[in-house]
């Protein structure tokens, strides 16, 4: 075998020992067991893995109980404050959605009802147009605003 | 796809799935359990990350402050200990960057990370002479591990103490595959003469 196919057969090797544990083909293992087998720096290479992998396991580092403790209630009491938050926002949220609806269903009433008036009061079409867009946005608007400034209260208080 | 891969799959994901939901609720059952199931692995990475037991200490809790904060973004589609390690991960450099003198590098420092070698077991179970095998077994690794590049520390352990995939190490540390593979191969590097010096020096 040319030194160009042995270094390409420790690369693959070396790409399977690091995905030790992982998935691998029957292929794969079977090639990486007879490449260790005759390849000396694999072997070592092999070993080193093995022996970091059985070291690590061996090395435990607990968590100290009472930091997971304090960690739970700070986190629980964290928890509530951002539950009430949103308790506090629902009712936004809903009539944030009942005014969309309403916007939807109204939209083409508001814009007959506003050319109609155009029409009669003999106004351009550009005013009776501003009008309409006025009326149709300041819901939306309002809700936006309000929406806005409780988000920015609510991050000014927590 | 093997046979526990097939019944692995499925399970995972709903598991995924109900974290998920009890984190967009704010869940305090939900965030219990998590912290419960992952306070060890999460403070070992971090010990691992930093350095130093007390810094990953106060990271901990900010750890699951954030996840907690930040809930709604687990789609519960991903593993959830890549999705936590990773935050873990921003947060270590955030306040290693606040931290003006210290960053991600800097705490590979071997002064800093004599601390590392400092940790807690569990009170029950092992005997005083497993306790003593343990806690050198656990320095003479600690030992090895902090002469290596902390980016090289962590994706040795990710991969070998977390059993984590390349793809999930490269979910966790941002980094393309190759960049973790090329981590991964040099950090072995670099242990092996440590890992075999450690090994006599114990044995002998």
């Amino acid at each position: 075998m040319s030194p160009k196919n042995i270094r390409m057969d420790c690369d693959r090797a070396l790409d399977l020992l690091i995905a030790r544990g992982l998935e691998q083909s029957e292929h794969d293992s079977e090639f990486l067991q007879s490449h260790v087998a005759s390849c000396p720096s694999c072997t070592e290479q092999s070993q080193t893995i093995n022996r970091a992998v059985n070291d690590m396991r061996s090395s435990v580092t607990y968590a100290n109980p009472a930091m997971v403790r304090a960690t739970q209630m700070r986190v629980r009491a964290r928890a509530a404050e951002l539950r009430a938050q949103q308790e506090t926002m629902r009712p936004l949220w809903i009539s944030s959605a009942l005014a969309l609806g309403w916007a939807v269903v109204s939209m083409p009433l508001l814009w007959q009802g506003f050319s109609w008036l155009g029409h009669a009061t003999h106004m351009p079409e550009l005013v009776w147009q501003t009008g309409f867009g006025i009326m149709a946005l300041a819901p939306i608007t309002a809700v936006g605003t309000i929406g806005l400034a409780s988000k920015f209260h609510n991050k000014a208080t927590s | 796809m093997s046979f526990a891969a097939l019944v692995a799959t499925p399970w995972l994901e709903r598991e995924g799935a109900k974290i998920a939901r009890g984190l967009r609720r704010h869940d305090p059952d939900t965030l219990d359990h998590l912290i419960e199931v992952y306070q060890h692995r999460l403070l070992r990475y971090l010990v691992y990350l930093t350095g130093n037991r007390e810094f990953a200490e106060d990271l901990f809790q900010e750890t699951w402050m954030r996840v907690l904060e930040r809930g709604n973004q687990y789609n519960g589609k991903s593993r959830f200990d890549t999705w936590l390690f990773a935050i873990a991960r921003h947060l270590v450099i955030d306040a290693s960057r606040k931290k003006s003198c210290l960053s991600l590098e800097a705490l590979t420092n071997p002064a800093e990370e004599s601390n590392v070698a400092t940790m807690e077991f569990a009170s029950a179970e092992p005997t005083p002479f497993e306790h003593s095998h343990m806690r050198e077994e656990s320095e003479r690794v600690d030992s090895a591990l902090s002469h290596l590049d902390a980016v090289q520390r962590e994706v040795v352990m990710l991969r070998f103490q977390e059993e984590m995939s390349l793809d999930e190490i490269a979910e966790v540390t941002g980094a393309p595959l190759s960049t973790v593979k090329s981590r991964l191969y040099r950090g072995l590097e670099a242990l092996r003469p440590r890992l075999e010096m450690t090994g006599k020096a114990v044995n002998a």
